[in-house]
């Protein structure tokens, strides 16, 4: 089978991260109960772009790779109950790079995909809804959209 | 009228491109372009000759166009006799038919058409497609097959035709088709019901599995696989469910899609075909499919054999199969020349625009490391690659044949290797794996970025993958060398006349000498220039002794400091000879050297005859003879011109470079007889100078002059050996160091120096001799260096073989693959040498001795003459 094919790819977005990654992101793979890595389950945190109102939260982001992948791209799963328009309730990001039939191939990198979704957050798409509380929020009230996603930003503080 | 140009349509659809082809060519009209190309062409004329018909040109015309219908008509006759004989019988009526012969009716006994159509039905109608395999070529009916994306349209016929069978195969070329217990199904739509919604439909059908067949599914490599494709699917190649699918078989529910039911196929997603072996069973079986969806499908049941990844590797064509190498580096120049199509090239990250290069990243879309064997797909115009291998073994699983950077689909038929970047690749296998940029220009040279590669292959490199010509850089001092060397060269022509004449004689006679005498003379001035320009770059690397003569006298004063160089080097290399003259020497090795002489003149004599390049070599070898023989030494100086034009014209060309690495033994007799011969017009030249130094000296010169026969004797030996042993080459400078040593003259002693140091630059391992170059140095370093490579790419490629007189005569005729070779042999032999410089390390003998003892390549007679060098070095 070809799942060689995505754990060596997966070691080779290892090694690549480690050698330069942006600041404030954090992405390595599950350690599992014995002690080694887990490559088709990578946990993330997303740091929220300065200058928005996301700013001061680091948001926790699982990437879940299938024996598909770099095939098939990943599926990034925020908490459930995350609140954007884009993410579902069970927390999967709903991005077109992350989209087989869309924007996906399989050039792109984690760090790509990081840095997609970092931009997603203060850039809902609203022609493409995946919740239903962020999506009439934010075409009805933004205001009360932007004091929830402040308040968001609180709830995932930096880890020290 | 209206009537027979729309018949005439219909048949010209019906036609292949090889029929389309005959028509056009009886009508004296163009062949090239697509299938549809040709038939506009047709119908055009068509429609040209109806419309002058309105301007009443009358029964001419009308013939005209009445023989085109009639070439259309015995085509599609033609076709039809071999598939279908009842057609026939067909008659055209009309106002048209007085102007048709009466046909005979065919043989009903015609052998039949092989028509397999998804409806079941064998009939043959007048709208049919024919598949394109070669190896199918089954016909469809054009209704049945061509579904139009919104019903009630036509569709349209497209370009290329596949049956179902064919689209399978290609979708999933890891399965081999082996039967087809269950032919391809239609499964049409019965329409919606008034509020839109499809209405559940199931199709039952059951299927013979003889004993045989069962036999055979049983067997590991085999599987009975049931499988569905969407007829009018934008992807050609790929199966595909439908909407809310479900299976079974002999009553066993197997499941076709891991997605929702609700959820359609996506146009990058696949659809996998179920393996139903186990739910078969020997005779009858039935097998039920029920979906909810509107649009129309075919499926079936097949014997598939699994293909391994090796084996579907091998259907790839070969890098020389695929395409050329001129048409790969066309489409990279054509990316480079545009900024806009450049970013194709880039396949990972941003791409990187610098002065007059673009950085392109040899990483492998999917691996993620850097590409093996550069793949691609012939169609894509975008010069991006990727790993064959790991695409090839990442469809074993997903079954896309798509290209992983543009996003087309193709098939594996479409599949090939990418002759410009596998050569890259190819080169830097060898490389840390950290390495994977290129710089390319757009004419197509390269280099490797980074400091992890090596010193060559961060030069700049033909688009063939060898190097560029390092004196690229003094183009002024190239062209005024280039005029010196071809007024050398008649000069050289008309010396040769007059040596040959002497040689049947064999007599030195005074009238004779006194004619030489002048083109010796302007012979003499043409090397001193050449020999002046090679000084300038020695000069970079002298040591301080001679740097400070330079700077206390004026310039004429500094031509005899040149000469003074040259005196040391000469000194150095005679005295070198007769050092090793003073051992024993056994007979055996004596006339080892001579045979290798004789084998290199007739090498010699047979380039002669195939290139001009090659004329300079003759003349050097007679002045060979002729001083061997004890002739004077006037003949020798008139050889150097053209031993030097031919030193230059290797470093010039890439096929001067090949001819000396094809030639191992030649390459290395002319490059020893350059180099010992090279000090002699110097001794000619300062025999007219007043300086008294200089006169000793050529004196003392000229009794080592006299051991000449000997001399060359041994420099052959010397460089055989460089050739077979590389690190032989230290034992050589050892003896150099020792025998300076025992000299009393201090005038040679101080020379030695500059010997000493111009030998080392051919080790860039070297490091005290590299903390002293200065940067302007390195160029002339790097000569040195790429010709020491060079030699090493000899000893690696030719080994110990002499080479035939026909085997030099073919060297011209060098077939692509093996050009595609030499990088290869070129990036083994320079790492090697890599790796005996490093292991060498420090310069000490024990090391020197270990490296001789540790690469024993050839078992030579000459070895116990190293021997006696080690025993001096120990002493």
């Amino acid at each position: 089978m070809s799942g060689g094919i995505a754990r060596g790819r997966l070691a080779e977005e290892r090694k690549a991260w480690r050698k330069n990654h942006p600041h404030g992101f954090v992405a390595k793979p599950e350690t599992m109960a014995d002690g080694s890595a887990n490559l088709m389950i990578w946990h993330c945190t997303i740091p929220g772009k300065q200058g928005t109102d996301w700013e001061g939260g680091y948001y926790p982001l699982t990437l879940h790779f299938s024996e598909d992948y770099p095939s098939k791209p990943p599926k990034c799963k925020f908490p459930q109950g995350f609140f954007h328009p884009n993410v579902y309730p069970s927390g999967t990001v709903c991005l077109s790079i992350l989209n087989e039939d869309s924007g996906w191939r399989p050039a792109i990198t984690v760090k790509q995909i990081l840095v997609g979704i970092q931009d997603l957050l203060d850039q809902p798409n609203p022609a493409d809804p995946a919740q239903t509380d962020g999506y009439h929020i934010f075409i009805q009230d933004k205001p009360e959209y932007k004091r929830r996603v402040r308040v968001q930003a609180k709830q995932y503080p930096a880890l020290l | 009228m209206a009537d027979l140009v729309s018949s005439c349509k219909d048949k010209l659809a019906y036609f292949r491109i090889k029929e389309l082809k005959d028509i056009l060519n009886q009508l004296g009209l163009p062949k090239q372009g697509k299938k549809q190309d040709l038939i506009d062409r047709v119908l055009a004329l068509l429609t040209d000759e109806q419309g002058q018909r309105h301007h009443g040109w009358g029964r001419k015309n009308s013939l005209t166009k009445e023989a085109v219908a009639k070439i259309v008509d015995d085509t599609y006759r033609k076709m039809q006799i071999q598939c279908a004989p009842d057609l026939a019988t067909r008659s055209h009526s009309g106002s048209d038919f007085s102007f048709r012969p009466i046909e005979e009716a065919y043989d009903s006994f015609q052998p039949e058409a092989k028509v397999r159509c998804i409806c079941s039905s064998t009939m043959v109608n007048d709208s049919m497609i024919q598949c394109e395999d070669q190896r199918c070529q089954v016909w469809q009916h054009l209704n049945c097959v061509l579904i139009p994306d919104k019903p009630g349209e036509s569709a349209e016929v497209p370009p290329v035709f596949y049956c179902e069978l064919c689209r399978l195969s290609r979708a999933d070329p890891f399965w081999v088709t082996a039967g087809n217990p269950l032919l391809p199904v239609k499964f049409v739509s019965s329409g919606v019901t008034n509020d839109g919604t499809s209405v559940p439909q199931s199709v039952e059908k059951s299927f013979q599995l003889s004993r045989s067949d069962r036999e055979t599914v049983q067997r590991q490599e085999y599987d009975l696989q049931v499988w569905c494709m969407l007829l009018n699917d934008k992807v050609q190649f790929r199966m595909q469910w439908p909407q809310y699918a479900e299976l079974h078989v002999n009553g066993i529910s197997v499941r076709v899609v891991t997605r929702p039911g609700s959820q359609l196929l996506g146009i990058n997603g696949r659809d996998d075909g179920p393996l139903i072996t186990t739910c078969s069973r020997e005779g009858i079986n039935k097998i039920c499919l029920s979906r909810v969806d509107a649009r129309t499908f075919c499926f079936g049941v097949r014997i598939a054999k699994r293909r391994t990844v090796a084996q579907v590797l091998n259907l790839v064509p070969k890098e020389a199969e695929g395409e050329s190498f001129e048409h790969a580096l066309a489409r990279v120049r054509r990316c480079l020349g545009g900024g806009d199509t450049a970013e194709n090239a880039d396949s990972d990250s941003d791409l990187e625009v610098v002065a007059e290069s673009v950085t392109v990243n040899l990483r492998c879309p999917n691996s993620g490391s850097r590409m093996r064997i550069a793949g691609r797909f012939k169609p894509c115009i975008h010069m991006g690659c990727f790993d064959l291998e790991t695409f090839v073994e990442l469809n074993q699983r997903s079954r896309k044949w798509q290209c992983p950077i543009c996003l087309k689909n193709y098939s594996l038929e479409s599949l090939m290797i990418d002759p410009y970047f596998n050569r890259i690749t190819s080169l830097l296998r060898n490389c840390n794996e950290d390495v994977n940029e290129v710089d390319v220009k757009p004419d197509g040279s390269w280099r490797v970025k980074g400091d992890a590669a090596s010193r060559e292959l961060s030069q700049w490199h033909m688009p063939d993958g060898t190097l560029c010509n390092p004196k690229e850089d003094v183009k002024p001092a190239m062209q005024n060398g280039n005029e010196q060397m071809m007024e050398g060269t008649s000069d050289g022509q008309k010396s040769l006349k007059i040596g040959i004449k002497r040689n049947p004689n064999g007599i030195w006679e005074v009238s004779s000498k006194a004619d030489d005498k002048k083109p010796s003379v302007v012979g003499n001035r043409m090397q001193n220039n050449s020999g002046f320009r090679a000084l300038n770059n020695i000069m970079h690397m002298s040591n301080s002794p001679t740097s400070s003569y330079r700077d206390g006298e004026d310039p004429s004063v500094n031509q005899e400091s040149n000469r003074h160089v040259d005196l040391s080097l000469n000194n150095g290399n005679n005295e070198f000879d007769s050092f090793s003259l003073n051992f024993g020497q056994a007979c055996n090795t004596d006339d080892r050297p001579q045979q290798q002489h004789n084998a290199t003149d007739v090498i010699v004599l047979s380039d002669s005859d195939e290139e001009n390049d090659a004329m300079v070599c003759p003349p050097a070898v007679y002045d060979n003879t002729t001083t061997a023989n004890g002739s004077g030494f006037p003949f020798t100086t008139n050889g150097i011109g053209y031993t030097e034009r031919y030193q230059e014209d290797a470093g010039v060309g890439t096929s001067g470079l090949g001819l000396l690495s094809n030639n191992v033994d030649d390459f290395e007799m002319n490059n020893w007889q350059m180099h010992s011969s090279y000090q002699q017009p110097e001794q000619g030249f300062q025999f007219f100078g007043n300086d008294t130094d200089v006169h000793n000296t050529f004196v003392g010169s000229h009794n080592s002059f006299g051991l000449a026969p000997n001399d060359y004797s041994l420099d052959c030996n010397v460089g055989v050996e460089e050739a077979s042993v590389t690190p032989a080459l230290s034992v050589c400078r050892n003896s150099n160091e020792m025998h300076g040593s025992l000299v009393d003259n201090p005038l040679a002693l101080v020379g030695d120096d500059p010997s000493l140091q111009i030998f080392l630059p051919s080790q860039p391992s070297s490091v005290p001799l590299q903390e002293e170059l200065s940067e302007r140095a390195n160029a002339p370093n790097g000569v040195q260096s790429d010709d020491w490579i060079s030699l090493t790419l000899a000893a690696g490629g030719g080994g110990n073989e002499e080479p035939a007189p026909a085997d030099v005569n073919s060297q011209p005729q060098i077939p692509s693959t093996e050009t595609g070779i030499e990088p290869l042999t070129d990036a083994a032999s320079a790492f090697l040498s890599t790796n005996i410089e490093r292991r060498s390390g420090a310069d000490l003998n024990p090391r020197r001795i270990e490296n001789i003892f540790s690469h024993p390549r050839q078992p030579r007679s000459v070895r116990p003459r190293l021997c006696l060098s080690i025993d001096t070095d120990s002493e």
